[in-house]
């Protein structure tokens, strides 16, 4: 199982990796354009009802649809506990600049036409998250079926911001979209982290000699001529971001190139090469001595699936007798036959090692009608871990603790849920009563 | 103070008016109450109308004068009234003048001085009076108020109106108490219709409410008149003056009397029935027999034979054939009658007929009502319909099957037989479905299945079988998924087929609207419009309808609303091509909808393209394989013949030596027998390749129909058993050949070639049925008509439709005609 394990999960990451990375391409092209219109300007007088604003120390954070108030405060909460790791990082001198704007669009039609990016764009690319005119701009995830990780996503767009104000120009694309990828985990995840379907993909291009060059990582990002080569270069930016950042620090690179007006200037200070061996090094010796992790994951990913998407790809593949299977399950399940239910998925399992989550859910919850509430436990944490970003999967967890009176794991779980969907069904009503019983409860993971 | 007196001068004479007005009309109710009752006197004795009339108006006239003229009087005596008589008045009725009464007549004085009626010889003293009355002014100035003479008058009016009122609506001629024999002997009555003739009728006054009834009048004696005296139910005794006829318009029934103002006759009774609504049978042929009022089942017939019987008691004017279905009731048929009887047979068209619960009833009127007669309800089953069913029927036997797996899989988990298994048989039912169809072949596989678990489990409980059992039970149930499957593709296609049609027809108004023949804003175009929204809505929730597998349920409801929202596209085109047509922008709208039909034409190929494909998907060239293993099994027969006719020339041959031997009293020719037995063994080895080949074509035809869903079907119990029985007969006929038992062989052979005759024709009827599954929308005139009482007629309600229909078919005379109806239509309602 732990094959596959990260394949969907970061598969389902892509669009919206993709999205945020083409961000800060948007925010290059619009650096020099007309100012953007005001959030409260564009929904001044909207039939949702008047703009809101909560603020911490260093944020304010405005949204119009009244029902995006539930992710305000964990928003501020997580952006102020990210603020307070990256701040020494960044040298930041928040204290005599005004508070960063968060902006939360309650549709795409309303994020299109204050953003002045198509929707067509949006669509194609995945876009959920932007950076213009220094406001952090997120689409609600109340628009995404399963949700989205909004926290660090809004923290990767905090970590465009941080750079623009210490250079606005001369930073590339590559430099810009490889830093965010180092901090956007922070204040929780603080360490450099490709998903297998990206370290499959670069084990693919390597073997291939299909490796960008330095010159081809200077273009716009979503512009290449697949989509597959557009994830390849944000994969060379966060490798090539985070050998700089062990060898120089990539902060140092970045003030350097503010101070000096190039990052040509500023990589030479670093290194010590010229552009010129700079360029050579890339290919020959930074990129070639990159440790691609061993797994059956990674190998899963490194196979040719002739630009397709893989899941889709393999998917097709999955054999007939495990979706028949996983059928008869459903019917079971329906019909009450939990037992007979749970059978039925195990045969599912054995027949194909390609399964979505939602299989292993069902599981799970038959296992927990039946009474076997330990292996129904042990399915679901199988799950999180195949699977970190599957909300539901979290939110089951969160319930079963509940039950068995483990309020605080409880609420973590729920947390968990809540930072990726929080529009979940129920999920919102079940955290505030067992807030109600614990107001000490906050929106922290630990 | 002269205002004060001039205002109370006006207030005086308004009450003197009203006291003249009230005196006047007194005056003219005296003289036109006398004119009233003077004519009621004289028309007791003559019949002289005008005169009467004259009398009366002459009695009006010289009332309405009478009156005036007293009028004209008191209002110019009421005009000359002064100022100084109002304050006399005011000293007569004001307390002021009470409490000093030495002050009497000086308030006239200074009226008068006020009228200048005095002389001027003492101004001082006038100036200095009428100051001084001046000053007291306030304390008597008040109203004047009416005399007592103005409220009797007011009284007397009221009294006077009210009593002329009363008399004249109250006023009845009494009846006189003196008999004098007279008898009625026939009367002429008109029916009440529009042209009705007068019929002349025996006996006392009778009819139909609201009919006029006369009779000639009789004359009792010279110079008095004659009356026709009326008294209806609970009612008072009425007097109709009679000219040459004593005429009444039927009411109620009662009785009455004839006679003069002095004597009458005895009562007679009046009998009025009262008009009762036209009544209808309306019936149906179901199956050469006509029934009124029932419920019946039709499936995918095209019309229905109706006959209908109306009768009412005056005359039917018109008779409508309605048809009743969810919100609308449309006519379809009527009749403009003059008849009171009136019977028709007729055929109704149902194309075109939704499915659901339609009601066939007739509206019947007569001259003053309607009524509609009992219904016939019609549930129609269109194809949409009998797909539901079919759905709905597959659904619950699935959901009984689903139970089943869940208790074979339980018994092989505990190695115990789950309790509600048998149970469960023997209470399983399985839905009826017509003749060859896909349904049917695997209903009868699952019963062939469900026979073989119930035997299982009841006689030998043996729980390795399970391995055998479930994954049988497990195909069962996914194949009968993916029946459903093709039942929900069969709805979408049809949706599909739907839209198409819409599409064309707006494609046809869009050229109208080009030519300026069709207004943008047309109903019609309103009309399509609405259809096509409705057919998309259809179809979008059809396809979301599909089965599928595990879904995830744990999910945000409003992001998953929002993304079936977005797919509304062509629904909010609509809506926007409305708008702005509505506001004017006709050019716009028109270029909007040329684009909505690209995308329409666009959404359509793609509809079909999936269709295909899913198709494709369900197929997976099993039909194929199955036109390869019926071509197989012909080669196989063609060789099995030519061998059964070889076997036959051995037989011969075998026969003539032996026939030879016996004749010669020789044995048999070694050479001849060695060579005999060689070809023996010949067409052993020919068996033996024919057997082979069967076995490989059967088992090419096991895979390739592997991970189909036809599977099911194409390779059922009962084929594989026809397969096995073939395969027995050529291994008998080869051993026999082995032996040189031609004869045996032969034998064998035979039933081998039969075999495969109906392993083909069955194998080739399954093909049909899975062909016409695929097509089962486009053709839905394939299936049987039907037509079925769905009412749970008991034996009694039988017998007495069918003592209706006998009666109906009475010839009886025409005398008992009416009644002959009134006792079927009694029996119908009853």
């Amino acid at each position: 199982m732990s094959t596959i394990s990260k394949i969907f999960c970061s598969v389902k990451n892509f669009s919206i990796l993709i999205g945020i990375f083409f961000s800060i391409f948007i925010f290059s092209l619009n650096a020099s354009a007309a100012r953007l219109e005001s959030f409260d300007n564009y929904f001044k007088g909207s039939s949702l009802g008047p703009v809101q604003k909560k603020e911490s120390a260093h944020f304010v954070v405005s949204w119009v649809n009244p029902k995006d108030e539930l992710i305000a405060d964990s928003l501020l909460q997580h952006l102020e506990a990210a603020h307070q790791e990256l701040n020494p990082i960044f040298k930041d001198s928040s204290e005599t600049r005004a508070k960063v704007p968060v902006e939360i669009f309650p549709d795409l039609k309303s994020f299109s036409d204050v953003s002045k990016l198509s929707m067509a764009r949006f669509k194609a690319t995945g876009t959920i998250a932007l950076t213009l005119d220094q406001r952090l701009m997120i689409l609600s995830p109340r628009n995404l079926v399963t949700g989205y990780n909004w926290a660090v996503t809004v923290v990767h767009e905090y970590v465009h911001y941080l750079i623009r104000e210490i250079s606005m120009d001369h930073i590339p694309i590559w430099l810009h979209e490889g830093v965010a990828q180092i901090f956007q985990g922070y204040p929780y995840q603080k360490e450099m982290k490709l998903s297998p379907s990206q370290w499959g993909l670069f084990k693919k291009s390597k073997e291939k000699n299909k490796l960008l060059d330095l010159d081809t990582l200077k273009e716009p990002f979503p512009t290449r001529k697949t989509p597959e080569e557009a994830e390849l270069a944000y994969i060379e930016a966060l490798l090539f971001a985070d050998w700089l950042n062990k060898k120089c620090g990539v902060l140092k690179v970045i003030h350097s190139a503010g101070r000096l007006k190039s990052v040509e200037k500023a990589l030479s200070e670093c290194t010590g090469w010229s552009n010129e061996v700079l360029k050579k090094k890339f290919m020959q010796e930074i990129l070639a001595n990159v440790t691609i992790p061993a797994g059956k994951d990674v190998e899963f990913f490194a196979r040719d699936f002739s630009g397709g998407d893989p899941l889709e790809v393999e998917g097709k593949k999955a054999d007939k007798k495990s979706r028949d299977f996983a059928q008869l399950s459903t019917e079971l399940f329906k019909q009450g036959r939990y037992r007979s239910s749970a059978t039925e998925l195990e045969k599912a399992f054995k027949e194909s090692p390609v399964h979505p989550p939602s299989w292993q859910r069902q599981l799970a919850s038959a296992y927990e009608k039946v009474g076997e509430k330990k292996k129904s436990a042990s399915i679901l944490d199988q799950v999180v871990r195949d699977y970190p970003d599957d909300a539901a999967a979290w939110y089951l967890i969160a319930q079963q603790q509940y039950k068995n009176g483990e309020q605080k794991p409880a609420w973590i779980s729920f947390v968990k849920a809540f930072f990726i969907n929080p529009f979940l069904d129920g999920l919102a009503e079940e955290m505030r009563t067992l807030r109600e019983k614990n107001p000490s409860f906050n929106y922290s993971f630990f | 103070m002269l205002s004060f007196l001039k205002r109370e001068l006006w207030r005086f004479r308004f009450y003197k008016s009203l006291e003249s007005l009230a005196f006047a009309v007194l005056i003219f109710f005296a003289v036109t109450q006398f004119g009233f009752f003077s004519k009621l006197f004289f028309q007791a004795f003559i019949d002289f109308n005008p005169f009467f009339i004259l009398f009366r108006n002459t009695c009006v006239v010289v009332g309405m004068g009478l009156s005036l003229t007293f009028l004209y009087f008191k209002i110019s005596s009421i005009l000359k009234i002064k100022i100084s008589d109002v304050a006399s008045e005011i000293e007569k009725q004001n307390i002021y003048f009470k409490e000093h009464p030495n002050r009497r007549g000086e308030l006239r004085t200074a009226a008068l001085m006020l009228e200048n009626s005095l002389d001027n010889s003492s101004e001082d003293f006038q100036e200095a009076h009428l100051n001084i009355w001046n000053r007291r002014l306030p304390k008597f100035q008040r109203f004047l108020l009416p005399r007592r003479e103005f409220y009797f008058s007011i009284a007397l009016i009221f009294l006077t109106s009210s009593l002329s009122i009363f008399l004249h609506s109250h006023y009845v001629r009494t009846l006189p108490t003196n008999i004098q024999p007279w008898t009625p002997t026939q009367f002429e009555i008109r029916l009440p219709f529009e042209g009705a003739i007068w019929n002349t009728q025996p006996g006392a006054l009778s009819g139909i409410a609201s009919s006029e009834v006369r009779f000639k009048t009789p004359k009792f004696s010279w110079g008095l008149r004659t009356f026709l005296y009326v008294q209806e139910l609970n009612q008072k005794w009425v007097a109709y003056p009679c000219k040459e006829f004593c005429e009444l318009t039927l009411k109620e029934r009662g009785q009455y009397a004839v006679g003069t103002q002095f004597f009458r006759s005895s009562f007679f009774p009046l009998q009025v029935v009262p008009d009762e609504a036209p009544k209808a049978v309306l019936m149906v042929k179901v199956d050469s027999e006509w029934l009124p009022a029932t419920t019946i089942e039709v499936l995918n017939k095209k019309e229905l034979l109706f006959q209908f019987s109306a009768s009412d008691d005056i005359r039917l004017t018109q008779i409508e054939l309605r048809h009743r279905f969810q919100d609308t009731d449309e006519v379809v048929q009527k009749w403009s009658l003059h008849e009171d009887h009136f019977k028709q047979e007729l055929t109704l068209s149902l194309e075109g007929w939704k499915g659901g619960a339609h009601e066939v009833y007739l509206k019947l009127f007569d001259a003053t009502q309607s009524a509609n007669s009992a219904p016939i309800y019609i549930l129609f089953a269109d194809e949409n319909t009998l797909r539901e069913k079919r759905l709905q029927d597959l659904r619950a036997m699935l959901d009984e099957w689903v139970h089943v797996l869940g208790d074979l899989i339980d018994t092989d988990q505990d190695q115990k037989l789950a309790g509600g298994l048998l149970k469960r048989f023997q209470e399983m039912t399985y839905p009826e479905q017509e003749e060859n169809s896909l349904m049917t072949a695997y209903i009868k596989e699952l019963k062939s299945l469900g026979h073989r678990i119930e035997n299982w489990a009841k006689f030998s409980p043996d729980f390795s079988e399970l391995k055998k059992l479930i994954p049988k039970t497990e195909k069962a149930i996914l194949y009968g998924l993916s029946l459903m499957f093709q039942e929900k593709t069969g709805e979408i296609q049809a949706a599909a087929d739907s839209l198409h049609s819409s599409r064309d027809d707006l494609n046809k108004m869009l050229e109208k609207i080009r030519e300026g023949k069709m207004d943008l804003n047309s109903k019609d175009l309103d009309e399509a419009f609405k259809k096509l929204a409705s057919q998309l809505e259809e179809m979008q929730k059809k396809i979301r309808e599909l089965p599928q597998g595990p879904q995830d349920d744990l999910l945000n409801r409003e992001a998953l609303q929002n993304e079936a929202d977005e797919s509304d596209n062509l629904l909010k085109r609509i809506e926007d091509i409305k708008k702005q047509a509505a506001n004017g922008d006709n050019k716009g709208a028109l270029k909007e909808l040329e684009s909505l039909l690209n995308q329409l034409s666009i959404l359509s190929k793609e509809m079909e393209r999936s269709l295909d494909q899913w198709k494709n998907n369900l197929d997976k060239g099993a039909l194929q394989s199955a036109e390869r293993y019926s071509k197989s099994l012909k080669d196989i027969q063609k060789q099995q013949e030519e061998l059964a006719k070889k076997t036959d020339r051995l037989k011969e041959k075998a026969e003539k030596l032996e026939g030879d031997s016996q004749k010669n009293w020789q044995p048999i020719d070694p050479d001849k027998a060695k060579a005999l037995k060689k070809e023996f063994a010949q067409a052993q080895k020919e068996q033996q390749k024919i057997s082979e080949k069967l076995k490989q074509t059967i088992d090419q035809y096991d895979k390739d129909a592997e991970g189909s869903e036809w599977q099911q079907v194409l390779r059922s119990n009962e084929a594989k058993q026809s397969e096995e029985q073939i395969s027995d007969r050529m291994k008998s006929s080869s051993d026999a050949l082995n032996e040189a038992k031609a004869f045996e062989s032969m034998t064998n052979q035979a039933e081998a070639i039969e075999l495969l005759k109906n392993a083909q024709k069955s194998q080739q009827q399954t093909l049909d049925n899975i062909k016409s599954a695929g097509s089962s929308s486009s053709k839905p005139t394939a299936r049987a008509e039907k037509v079925e009482i769905v009412g749970n007629e008991k034996q009694g309600e039988k017998e007495r439709r069918r003592k209706i229909m006998d009666s109906l078919k009475q010839k009886v005379d025409d005398r008992y005609q009416k009644s002959h109806e009134h006792y079927f239509e009694d029996l119908l309602q009853r």
